[in-house]
């Protein structure tokens, strides 16, 4: 009888120091949340998305194009040069598909075509302005100085690499595709080779998790 | 009698030879087409179909064009890094038997400073020299992207 009084008011003390511990003492903090799953495209989407260090380069009419540039709208960014033949024509001719077949939503921010150039010493601004809107007459083309692309193509991990001499010289360079959003944020790398309908897709899918996770 | 006779067997040689000339084309060129390009930019991309009827393999081993200063043999490749590049080559080999295409994102002609700038509807005259053997050409349009298959015979002569 008395062993059992004894449990009794051991558990009673160990109940009431527990209780008291767990008013005194701060609860540990709650484990942080499990990260977001990043829907799956031909490609990466960046999440959380990463805001773009300042730059300065020069669109095809010779204005500055900074970050401001890549404000308001969604932008594809592709990057390669006027002399390529066959990459370049191929896959701005994909933009020109995409620009044609993207739907078009009332209130919906617009989306850009930029075709940013690794071959600045050759593409001026009235030379990439003939070539862009050869292809569709909203195409953005981008240039600027040697030194101003390098650095705004490795901040998006593109690189590029001139190959060869004489006036023909061939540029080797990243075939993805990069997509900004409204607020000027990188959000995603299409990989290549490229295919229309997919990305068509995959921006889909990119603006509907943009939506649900903002 | 004598030379008479070699005459006609001479004759018949000749006639032997011209018909299996004739009979044997060494390399059929299917679908050129010529991409069009914005307007005075310097260099142009041409695809096609490269067949190789006969029996022997055979190498074109270069393509010229009286409308371009020069014209090269290239070819894309895309890594597995996402790089793009473009590769010059020696030749285009094609197996006996087999068709060798030349189109978007792979080998292509590279067409280099045309001498009067063209759009969609003109046409290129397309030289392609072999190892061994009669060279040929073909006429190629020029056409925009995507514009459609277009008709499947091509224009082509041996000499």
């Amino acid at each position: 009888m008395r062993n059992l009084s004894l449990i009794l008011a051991a558990a009673v003390a160990a109940g009431a120091g527990l209780f008291l511990a767990a008013a005194v003492f701060e609860p540990s903090p709650a484990p942080p949340p499990a990260p977001v799953p990043t829907p799956e495209i031909a490609g990466t989407v960046l999440h959380p998305p990463r805001a773009l260090a300042p730059f300065e380069l020069m669109d095809h009419q010779a204005t500055p194009f900074t970050h401001k540039a890549l404000q308001g709208a969604w932008s594809f960014l592709f990057f390669g040069y006027t002399h390529c033949p066959d990459i370049c024509p191929t896959t701005l001719y994909l933009f020109k598909g995409l620009a044609q077949k993207l739907p078009v939503q009332e209130g919906a921010a617009p989306v850009h075509f930029i075709f940013v150039s690794v071959d600045p010493q050759r593409d001026t601004p009235e030379h990439l302005a003939k070539y862009v809107r050869n292809f569709h007459p909203e195409f953005i083309g981008v240039t600027g100085a040697e030194r101003a692309i390098a650095d705004f193509t490795r901040q998006l991990g593109i690189v590029y690499q001139r190959v060869g001499d004489g006036p023909h010289y061939a540029v080797d360079h990243s075939g993805y595709v990069v997509l900004t959003d409204p607020q000027g944020h990188w959000r995603a790398v299409f990989r290549p080779p490229h295919d229309m309908v997919r990305m068509l897709k995959d921006f889909d899918t990119i603006r509907k998790f943009v939506e649900q996770n903002s | 009698m004598r030379r008479s006779g070699s005459f006609l067997l001479a004759l018949g040689l000749c006639w032997l030879a011209t018909t299996t000339q004739a009979a044997a084309p060494q390399l059929e060129i299917d679908m050129p087409w010529i991409a069009a390009g914005p307007p005075q930019v310097p260099v142009l991309a041409g695809y096609l179909r490269l067949r190789n009827p006969g029996r022997t393999p055979l190498q074109v081993v270069a393509v010229h064009s009286p409308q371009f200063a020069a014209v090269e043999m290239h070819q894309t490749q895309t890594g597995a890094d996402g790089m793009s590049r473009m590769r010059r080559l020696a030749e285009l080999h094609i197996e006996a038997g087999a068709t060798l295409s030349l189109e978007p994102g792979g080998r292509h002609l590279m067409l280099l400073d045309p001498k009067t700038p063209l759009r969609a509807g003109d046409t290129v005259e397309l030289v392609f020299e072999l190892a061994t053997g009669p060279s040929v050409t073909v006429q190629a349009p020029v056409r925009e992207r995507g514009a459609g298959a277009g008709p499947s015979h091509s224009h082509h002569d041996h000499h």
